[in-house]
């Protein structure tokens, strides 16, 4: 078990360092920041100037350990737009955007675990058929036109929540909804998938055999062992969560990483579009590891391997 | 008393192209202490009839039996509520294969615990003790460390050595046991066979011991019942069924079985043909058309079971006139 997690542990390092390559290459690959910093019309003195000020007239792979040494430290740059440490602007905004992503994930969850399994108990009942529909609905969807649907209807028609804004947390509602709704069909077909496979299986039959109440097979039997798939795609859809969250918090004017790249991107912020996207990147490993810890305890057999 | 009367038990499961009739009339009783064995090929109805008695058979089927009877409790009238409560508690099952019969992700501990829990209406402690003193009796060492212990980690025999535990932690009447020693190696079989049997003796359970196997039949069985394609066609006592088969089906099963005594000929025994479709149904003998001995009459009406001496029944034309043995009558 301890060496399975080392291994785990040593895999998730040398994909984050991949990811810092990766971000790197790519903003160096998109053009020289130099010029586009410098603005359309200006002279080659000032681009000159500017690349010596950044340090850019170095080697590349000089410039990368400059920039790596500078990331183990906790120094994402300054930002160009802000002229304040990426740093801070990342720490300031990362809250709302978990918050969004945490709210969204347990809403998805909350609803896809009971209907995948209530749709799993009959396949093809009348249950299943709902199901399947609202998870054919939730994928088909387009995201921001479900978001517009909610504000017409929650925001103005009934006023019941507010519309823009990330004061309160009622103003995290219709957002979480708009993401919860994206999120949904994936959990739900994995959960019924796996409960029609645990229903099916042996032990179900054992555990009936011995007189268990049936929602004591349901819950205790079948549900402990379609755990480790919902984990696994769930811990992969809160990261996407995340990351994905560009159109909902630039509909709803959160201002979380989202909203923040989305403008970083607009305004040429490179410093702060390459921070970004590192953060992003990092939860979705520190998600994938947390998974697979989460399952070692629910399932016995992966912790012996 | 009978513990379990089974009369003209019929299961019947839809299937794609029509209704497959896995159960066929059967009628079978067990006594308190005895065993009775079902033997048959795979897919003669032997698994089907135990899970009708438990009341598990797939959500499709239909069960018919004009009696059902457990410890002279109608089964047939009880709803699904009663059932569970007979369920593990007066009738435990042991299954075939120990591994996947098994939930993965429970520890041995609380799998066991939770029948008893479930039935007795004691706590866990109870329930813990009474596991401890199980996993002895089966013969396992150290039982107490091996309650943290998940599936995966023990070894075939101990699995379904645990899982005869699992059957006997509510002290039941009965004991349904579909192929308890099929996934297990000789050895081993023998060894869960002769803890069966001493379990049986000392606390006097009825069991229903469903295998294809002979030599699991003259280890344990007092009474055998014959099964082919759904129906029972001979039943008797094991000694009386051994010495003097009457059923072709059941003499050509004895033909099978390999004889380390006579082992001139290279081949093995094996019957000809193949068991007739459960979809369509059976005109006349439902082993006609493999037998060496079938005659005319034996495709015109279904045949009964008839009696024969020593209280064997046996469902062939030939064994109600008493000249089942005489090799001359073969002809088609």
């Amino acid at each position: 078990m301890r060496t399975f997690i080392a291994r785990r542990l040593g895999v998730s390092l040398l994909v984050l360092l991949t990811i810092s390559t990766l971000s790197f290459v790519l903003l160096k690959a998109s053009g020289d920041l130099a010029i586009s910093l410098a603005g359309e019309g200006s002279g080659a003195d000032y681009v000159a100037f500017l690349r010596k000020t950044y340090g850019w007239d170095r080697p590349i792979l000089v410039q990368y350990a400059d920039w790596l040494w500078r990331l183990l430290r906790g120094d994402l740059g300054t930002s160009f737009y802000y002229g304040s440490p990426v740093l801070e602007i990342i720490a300031e905004r990362l809250p709302v955007t978990l918050k969004l992503g945490a709210f969204a994930i347990f809403m998805a969850l909350g609803v896809a675990f009971p209907l995948g399994s209530l749709a799993a108990l009959r396949p093809d009942g009348w249950m299943d058929r709902v199901a399947m529909f609202i998870a054919m609905v939730g994928q088909a969807t387009p995201i921001f036109w479900f978001s517009f649907v909610l504000i017409l209807i929650l925001g103005l028609n009934l006023a019941v929540l507010p519309i823009s804004g990330g004061g309160t947390t009622a103003h995290f509602v219709m957002p979480s909804i708009a993401l919860a709704f994206y999120a949904m069909p994936a959990i739900i077909r994995i959960v019924r998938g796996g409960m029609i496979e645990a229903l099916a299986s042996d032990y179900i039959r054992t555990a009936r055999a011995k007189g268990l109440r049936p929602w004591a097979v349901i819950v205790r039997h079948a549900l402990r062992n379609t755990l480790v798939p919902v984990v696994a795609i769930a811990s992969v859809q809160f990261g996407f969560l995340l990351g994905g969250s560009v159109v909902v918090e630039t509909i709803f004017a959160l201002h979380g990483i989202g909203y923040l790249t989305w403008e970083a991107i607009s305004q040429n912020d490179y410093p702060v579009v390459q921070a970004s996207v590192l953060v992003v990147s990092a939860f979705y490993v520190v998600l994938t590891l947390l998974a697979d810890l989460l399952n070692m305890l629910i399932d016995p057999r992966i912790r012996h391997d | 008393m009978a513990i379990l009367e089974i009369e003209n038990l019929d299961v019947r499961i839809p299937v794609g192209a029509g209704v497959l009739h896995a159960v066929r009339n059967i009628s079978l009783q067990v006594e308190a202490g005895q065993t009775l064995c079902i033997v048959g090929e795979s897919g003669c109805g032997k698994s089907m009839s135990l899970l009708a008695i438990m009341g598990l058979l797939p959500r499709t089927a239909q069960r018919q039996a004009s009696a059902l009877r457990f410890q002279g409790t109608e089964l047939s009238c009880l709803n699904a509520r009663q059932m569970e409560d007979i369920r593990g508690r007066g009738i435990g099952m042991i299954f075939q294969d120990p591994l996947t019969a098994f939930n993965p992700t429970m520890s041995i501990g609380s799998q066991l615990e939770e029948v008893h829990m479930r039935h007795m209406g004691a706590g866990r402690t109870v329930a813990r003790e009474k596991a401890i003193s199980l996993l002895r009796q089966v013969g396992i060492t150290s039982p107490e460390s091996r309650l943290a212990q998940y599936p995966h980690e023990l070894s075939g025999g101990l699995r379904q050595r645990v899982m005869i535990a699992m059957a006997l932690m509510c002290d039941p009447v009965l004991l349904l046991a579909d192929e308890p020693t099929t996934a297990l190696d000789v050895t081993i079989q023998a060894q869960v066979l002769r803890l069966l049997k001493g379990l049986q003796q000392k606390l006097s359970i009825a069991i229903v011991f469903v295998t294809h196997d002979l030599g699991v039949v003259a280890a344990v069985a007092d009474r055998i019942a014959v099964m082919y394609a759904g129906e029972v066609v001979e039943t008797g006592s094991v000694r009386d069924v051994f010495r003097a088969p009457q059923h072709p089906y059941t003499q050509a099963l004895f033909g099978c079985v390999p004889d380390i005594a006579n082992v001139t000929a290279g081949r093995l025994g094996t019957i000809p043909g193949r068991v007739p479709s459960l979809v369509t149904p059976i005109q006349g003998c439902a082993f006609r058309e493999r037998c060496a001995k079938a005659m005319e009459a034996c495709a015109m009406a279904a045949v009964s079971l008839k009696p024969h001496a020593d209280g064997v029944f046996s469902r062939c034309l030939l064994s109600a006139e008493g000249i089942n043995t005489d090799e001359e009558l073969t002809h088609a």
